[in-house]
């Protein structure tokens, strides 16, 4: 099957280059999420798909046309690639009411006043078509800049962090909202993210990004649980990181210990012959027992105990020295019966870990 | 009061409000939206008249126009008049003098306008001509009109620039402050006082719309 995006580039800035490597080719109605630190390059990779960056190296192919390449000068402008950029602060024309707004796009069409009206309705924008930007909340800016962009028809959707000028129960809602209309949508769409939740929650697939590389491409699920790398696994929230030595070697899995506590973990080492790696471990995998310990758990002293809203984090100090975190529910867990300074027995569940190779 | 003088300073004035904005524009949004390295040498030049002497560029306007220089000579040969001592000499010398004036709050202005607004307008296919008309213009228009005023109040006032290229003929380039400074040699002190009054009640009116303006640049 032919790629509708191929694209392979390089943006240099003084200090950091960012590489640009996509290749999509079937189900072109799926949500990509670019993921990682801030900094790390992503907004650049969005720019430079629609078109708002000339590449110096490298060249994007879609739709069947060329759309850049720095070898043969080609650019296309941002005007002829039909690409629906959501700016991180909406970009909302200040001095245009909400359907000058939404119109802006549309020109000489015959069938403009109804379509706009058409986007004003399903964006529950319908009474507030002659308020100006400044007059609208957070939620109904956002709606308005898609129904703008939405106007003109686009190929393929970028939205760069559209969550992130929000906070709290707007931005909760706005995500279940978001995720509704990018499913109903069917448009290609990337993503440009550094919360783990909100990639959750509106990606199908996950691109991992950090200081100007793309280190992991896949399914949400597969880049979350199976990291490929350190770098990977501390970006997509990997808590605890602790050294391992390899005892046996199985098809499917990895059986590890670390001071004599025993554990098995998905073998992401890529070789066969390492005998150390690290077990990357979520905080919320990590189980806590008052029993004494045994083969299969280790014991840890409590070091603090932090409230995170529902949940309790629990910081834990193995008789390596080595720190863990584990991250319980707080109904499940009776806060009152452990404390700072008490020792308590930890375990993990069967291939809860992610053996990576050591940096 | 010479009204002569009234009438030539606001011709003046006039003038050279509009031809700034013809050139000072796209000289300004050029200023605000390129990323040469050589910019500064352009910035430098358009700000020269703030530091120099009026004298001074007067004294090298009239040195390159005169009929003794192959320029002017070449000038006279095209326009068949030398620019000393004429209208358009006048009207040459104070769009040179005023450039700061109108293309600096042009350049703040158009500076002002967040450029992911535009690029917000390029990706919903607007061409960058109308980008500018539709989206630049509007949003830089208080910062402009208040160029366009600061222009209009400096040129009222000028005088040594004036005085070098124009001299002083009645109803050709004598304008108030010239008048002023000739009402005062001659020691006619009430006329000095009164049109004085003129251009300070003129002068505190624009600085208001001037401020009044600024308040109303955009916040993106």
């Amino acid at each position: 099957m032919t790629a509708w995006m191929e694209a392979a580039f390089t943006k240099t800035y003084p200090g950091m280059s960012i590489r640009g490597d996509l290749n999509w080719t079937d189900r072109p109605h799926r949500v990509t999420a670019l993921f990682g630190p801030s900094g790390c390059g992503k907004t650049t990779v969005l720019r430079c798909l629609a078109g708002l960056e000339r590449l110096d190296a490298g060249s994007i192919q879609a739709f069947g046309q060329t759309w850049s390449d720095a070898s043969q000068r080609i650019h296309v402008e941002p005007q002829r690639r039909q690409v629906g950029f959501l700016f991180q602060d909406y970009m909302l024309f200040p001095h245009l009411t909400v359907r000058d707004n939404v119109v802006f796009g549309i020109t000489a069409q015959p069938d403009q006043r109804s379509r706009v009206n058409q986007l004003l309705e399903r964006f529950h924008l319908t009474g507030l078509d002659r308020r100006y930007p400044r007059e609208l909340s957070g939620g109904q800016q956002q709606r308005v800049a898609l129904a703008r962009v939405l106007a003109v028809q686009p190929r393929f959707l970028c939205l760069d962090e559209p969550l992130s000028a929000l906070d709290g129960p707007t931005r909760t809602d706005l995500r279940i909202a978001l995720r509704e209309w990018l499913h109903a949508l069917q448009l290609p769409s990337l993503i440009v993210s550094h919360d783990a939740i909100d990639v959750q929650a509106l990606a199908d697939d996950l691109i991992v990004m950090s200081a100007g590389q793309m280190l992991q491409t896949g399914t949400v699920d597969e880049v979350l649980h199976r990291p490929v790398n350190l770098t990977v696994a501390r970006i997509v929230g990997f808590e605890n990181l602790l050294p391992v030595n390899v005892v046996r070697r199985d098809a499917a899995s990895l059986s590890v210990e670390h001071l004599g506590w025993r554990f098995t973990g998905l073998d992401q080492l890529n070789s066969s012959t390492a005998a150390t790696g690290i077990a990357c471990i979520r905080a919320e995998d990590v189980r806590l027992r008052e029993t004494p310990a045994d083969s299969a758990t280790v014991s840890a002293t409590i070091l603090e105990l932090i409230p995170e809203g529902t949940m309790l984090r629990v910081r834990l100090s193995l008789s390596s020295g080595q720190q863990l975190q584990a991250l319980w529910p707080r109904s499940t867990l009776v806060t009152s019966t452990i404390q700072p300074t008490q020792t308590i027995a930890i375990e993990l569940p069967a291939n809860a870990a992610v053996i990576v190779q050591g940096s | 009061m010479d009204l002569l003088a009234l009438r030539l300073t606001l011709q003046v004035a006039c003038c050279t409000t509009a031809v700034l904005l013809v050139i000072g524009l796209p000289l300004a949004h050029w200023l605000a939206r390129s990323r040469r390295s050589w910019k500064w040498l352009v910035e430098a030049v358009v700000s020269l008249p703030l530091v120099l002497p009026p004298t001074v560029l007067g004294f090298y306007l009239l040195w390159t126009t005169s009929r003794r220089s192959s320029f002017g000579q070449v000038l006279e040969s095209l326009t068949g008049e030398t620019l000393p001592f004429t209208f358009l000499g006048v009207l040459v010398a104070s769009v040179i003098y005023n450039l700061p004036f109108a293309v600096r709050p042009f350049v703040a202005a158009f500076s002002a306008v967040d450029r992911r607004l535009l690029e917000a307008a390029w990706c919903l296919g607007s061409s960058r001509w109308r980008t500018f008309w539709r989206v630049t213009l509007p949003l830089a228009w208080p910062g402009i009109l208040s160029g366009m005023v600061l222009t209009f109040a400096h040129t009222i006032g000028e005088f040594g620039i004036v005085l070098m290229i124009g001299g002083n003929i009645p109803g050709v380039t004598r304008t108030l402050s010239i008048a002023i400074y000739e009402y005062v040699d001659s020691g006619n002190y009430t006329a000095a006082g009164q049109t004085s009054l003129v251009l300070l009640i003129s002068a505190f009116v624009m600085l208001a719309l001037v401020h009044a303006l600024q308040k109303r640049m955009p916040q993106t």
